[in-house]
């Protein structure tokens, strides 16, 4: 597998299972989210190494975090309220525009989008568990699942994307559960969180 | 004498109108625009069938080639993790096997083909160096590639860059066929968190600018490298002109009515040079409402999807280069 694409499906990741920022009236106190300095996920996919991503800096919710993977040292950026995660990644860094990944308050059918020039990215609440159906390590979770759909062509980075589509999991103590990505080349990746201590 | 004032007047009046700032009618417009398209179909076509332009597409499909660039999967072209010095030498097709043997050695590379669609052509890389950026993907900082045909140089490819804080900061390209040249280059400037980005691009066929942009934009730096505030474009293709800015900066991505917010901050206008003004470039909604696309308001206010017109600038925004 490509860097390119190894990069993609890892910083994509990881850069929204950092997010998290904020409507006025949500709390951005590190104490309060899981944004807080020293928080880490860890997480697997069969044919990759583990990637690990640990908060590094917390200013009024917006986070820096720091991503070890393949012997690589890598830095990320977003958001984390109480409520919500939210990123940059469209935006290329531009922190007057967020971009929504999960708001835990949501429910089926709500729907984010971002548009870049004649593209939409959209993100999707597609399922929310009522009960503890979903795996996570030894335990049974519930989870709101959002679908995000990337037009053919969307420039992340300066580079296409390769992925157009992933099912994220996220659960609202432990944040990121697992990330269903496909590529524009048809294949599909699960990435599953094993370990993080945010509900510590 | 009063026929001749009358004359006078006539010339005088036909050149106003001929030398434009008016505006084109509907009907104009929309002649102007099969115009520009026919213009850039055929530009395309005839560089498609370049000599130099059927080698590089040929060594870019060949597997395993010593070649750094490759067509992705958009049909846009990408650079790869490739070490110059480790391919060093002298390759020849074989279009028995389908690909390029090492028939010896060199302090470039050249890459041979004879076969019966291109004949004695070489692919010289004299040199490639690359560096690091913010994406963690190699960058070229030089390039230089020759192709030439009987032993005679017919296309000359020659790429400089200065990356600095791991983004280019500095381009320069140069590209010579038999009857035309390009040259493009970028310059980015940093001041503390924001900067600036200037681009400027020609082509010119047979001494006659065919295309010209020039790109004028306030950036701002991120950890993920820069993103645009605001952007000022000229743009010269063929015998049209677009020309105008967007704020960027004042765009706002998330909103519930995103081509509002675009036109509102944007102002793009489509001249035929010497004739006058083809219409506005803005967004609107196609298909039920659901997703935005480029339209040209015409002079009347009515408006039409852009690519309706301009195909060939659909094909174009759809590659996203």
């Amino acid at each position: 597998m490509n860097f390119k694409l190894k990069w993609a499906i890892y910083s994509l990741v990881f850069l929204l299972v950092l997010a998290a920022c904020s409507d006025d009236d949500e709390v951005t106190d590190p104490e309060q989210t899981m944004g807080k300095v020293g928080n880490y996920w860890s997480a697997g996919a069969s044919g990759y190494d583990d990637g690990r991503l640990t908060i590094t800096q917390n200013s009024g919710g917006d986070v820096v975090g720091s991503l070890t993977f393949e012997g690589d040292t890598y830095t990320v950026e977003g958001k984390v309220t109480d409520n919500a995660i939210y990123d940059y990644v469209y935006s290329n860094g531009d922190k007057s525009k967020p971009f929504t990944l999960v708001k835990f308050d949501a429910n089926v059918g709500d729907k984010w989008e971002f548009n870049v020039g004649n593209q939409k990215v959209v993100r999707e609440v597609v399922r929310k568990s009522t009960e503890d159906d979903v795996e996570y390590g030894f335990w049974l979770v519930k989870t709101i699942d959002v679908k995000e759909t990337i037009p053919t062509g969307t420039i992340i980075k300066t580079s296409e994307s390769e992925v157009k589509e992933i099912l994220w999991q996220f659960n609202h103590k432990f944040g990121f559960i697992s990330a269903t990505i496909k590529t524009v080349d048809g294949k599909t990746t699960k990435v599953n969180g094993y370990s993080t201590n945010a509900a510590d | 004498m009063r026929a001749l004032a009358k004359l006078f007047l006539f010339t005088v009046v036909s050149i106003l109108i001929s030398c434009n700032n008016g505006k084109l009618s509907k009907k104009d417009a929309e002649r102007s625009l099969k115009v520009l398209n026919s213009d850039m179909i055929n530009f395309g076509a005839e560089l498609n069938e370049a000599t130099e332009m059927k080698a590089l597409e040929f060594v870019m499909s060949a597997p395993e080639n010593p070649f750094p660039v490759y067509k992705n999967t958009n049909r846009f072209i990408s650079t790869k993790t490739f070490d110059f010095s480790q391919w060093h030498g002298i390759y020849e097709w074989s279009d028995y096997e389908k690909l390029f043997k090492k028939t010896g050695d060199s302090k470039n590379i050249i890459l041979q083909i004879d076969n019966s669609e291109l004949k004695d052509i070489s692919i010289i890389i004299n040199d490639y160096q690359t560096e690091k950026v913010s994406s963690g993907e190699p960058f070229p900082k030089v390039c230089q590639i020759e192709i030439t045909q009987n032993k005679k140089t017919i296309w000359e490819f020659d790429f400089t860059s200065k990356i600095s804080n791991n983004l280019p900061e500095d381009l320069k390209l140069r590209i010579k066929g038999e009857s035309y040249q390009v040259n493009a280059n970028l310059k980015r400037t940093t001041n503390g968190d924001s900067g600036k980005l200037f681009v400027d691009f020609t082509f010119k066929y047979l001494l006659k600018t065919l295309i010209k942009s020039k790109l004028d934009c306030n950036i701002g730096y991120s950890r993920q490298g820069y993103y645009f505030k605001q952007l000022k474009l000229d743009q010269l293709l063929f015998g049209h002109h677009l020309a105008g800015d967007i704020d960027y900066a004042k765009v706002d991505p998330t909103a519930q009515d995103y081509a509002a917010s675009f036109n509102e901050n944007s102002n793009l206008e489509l001249f035929e040079n010497g004739r006058g003004k083809v219409g506005d470039l803005i967004l609107a909604t196609v298909e039920n409402d659901e997703l935005v696309d480029y339209h040209i308001q015409f002079t009347d206010k009515s408006k039409a999807l852009l690519g309706s017109y301009l195909p060939v600038f659909n094909k174009f925004i759809n590659l996203k280069y």
